[in-house]
């Protein structure tokens, strides 16, 4: 996954959107409506996506997504209201809503979820009073008993 | 008696004789000048100057905004508007944002509000390295503002982009893409 990880992380982010503003002062980039967002297999859908440049060097440091966050990298997706992409650390931070992650037919729910983008890895928190919930479907079994009338 | 009278008459004529030949001789010269003129080609109804070359500038409080060099300038004394042809405008930028060099083929200069409205292929470049594209734009004098309802091409060091319609402050560089938006942000932009 490292060689991916390199090309990806240097590949372009292609955004489309409805609106832009950009803000010199602060740093930024805001798209704004139906917002979607691709860097190589990875595609953010929201309402918002604000781009954040790095002071110093002028690279993209983080995005930041708002408002019907969806995140897809291939057979995995991940859904909340708020999500913080961190370009050079490669992962992403849902929180907000109920942040889910689905891979195939599998879900994890949480108060926030950290997802390695390059590692296909996430760790879930579950809050002060949620708790972490997972439904892992079993493999093969599963799908022959479901078939039955 | 009679010779009082008759130097009376001389003198009314001589004074005659003097207005008749002063009067001549500026007709006769008025009309010379005219012949010398080389007329215009006939100009259009609603233009009452028209230069070639020309250059104007725009201080504001003793700062110079911008400077704009034509091949060509017909003033439209109903409308208060100077028409003009073949556009070089220069915005003044700062020290971090360098100044915009705009081109279009044409353009109209308010004369009341100093507002430019460019058009015809207008292109914008600035030092600092932000170009765009599009078929009109204005610069709106009292805020500075660059703006058209057009697409739009615009690249900068950090990202490529297509839209339509811009607002961009000329003092800031911020700029408003309002609709179909297309952008493409170089991921590793400082390199």
């Amino acid at each position: 996954a490292g060689d991916s990880a390199i090309r990806r992380n240097d590949q372009p982010i292609n955004i489309k959107s409805n609106e832009l503003l950009t803000d010199s002062t602060t740093g930024t980039a805001t798209f704004s409506g139906k917002v979607v967002a691709r860097q190589g297999d990875l595609t953010i859908y929201s309402d918002r996506l604000v781009v954040y440049y790095a002071e110093k060097d002028k690279e993209v440091d983080r995005v930041e997504a708002f408002g019907n966050v969806r995140i897809v990298q291939e057979n995995r997706r991940g859904e909340a209201e708020h999500a913080v992409y961190e370009r050079r650390g490669a992962k992403i931070t849902l929180d907000g809503g109920r942040p889910r992650v689905f891979q195939g037919e599998d879900t994890v729910t949480g108060e926030v979820i950290t997802y390695f983008v390059d590692e296909q890895r996430s760790v879930v928190v579950g809050g002060k009073d949620g708790r972490v919930e997972a439904t892992i479907k079993p493999k093969g079994k599963g799908q022959n008993a479901g078939a039955k009338p | 008696m009679i010779c009082m009278n008759k130097i009376r008459l001389l003198l009314a004529v001589i004074i005659v004789l003097a207005g008749v030949s002063l009067v001549t001789t500026i007709a006769l010269k008025v009309s010379s000048d005219k012949r010398q003129l080389p007329v215009p080609p006939g100009l259009p109804g609603n233009v009452d100057v028209s230069l070639q070359k020309i250059h104007f500038t725009e201080t504001r409080d003793g700062v110079k905004k911008w400077d704009l060099v034509a091949d060509k300038a017909e003033y439209d004394k109903v409308r208060d508007t100077t028409h003009l042809t073949g556009i070089r405008m220069v915005v003044t930028g700062d020290q971090q944002t360098g100044d915009i060099t705009l081109t279009a083929d044409r353009a109209d200069y308010d004369n009341k509000s100093r507002d430019v409205k460019l058009a015809g292929r207008v292109k914008a470049k600035s030092a600092s390295g932000m170009e765009f594209s599009s078929a009109t734009a204005d610069y709106v004098a009292a805020s500075g503002l660059l703006r058209t309802p057009d697409r739009i091409r615009y690249a900068d060091k950090n990202m490529t982009l297509e839209g339509v319609g811009m607002e961009m402050v000329t003092g800031t560089r911020n700029l408003k893409v309002l609709r179909d938006v297309t952008a493409s942000i170089r991921s590793g932009a400082g390199k």
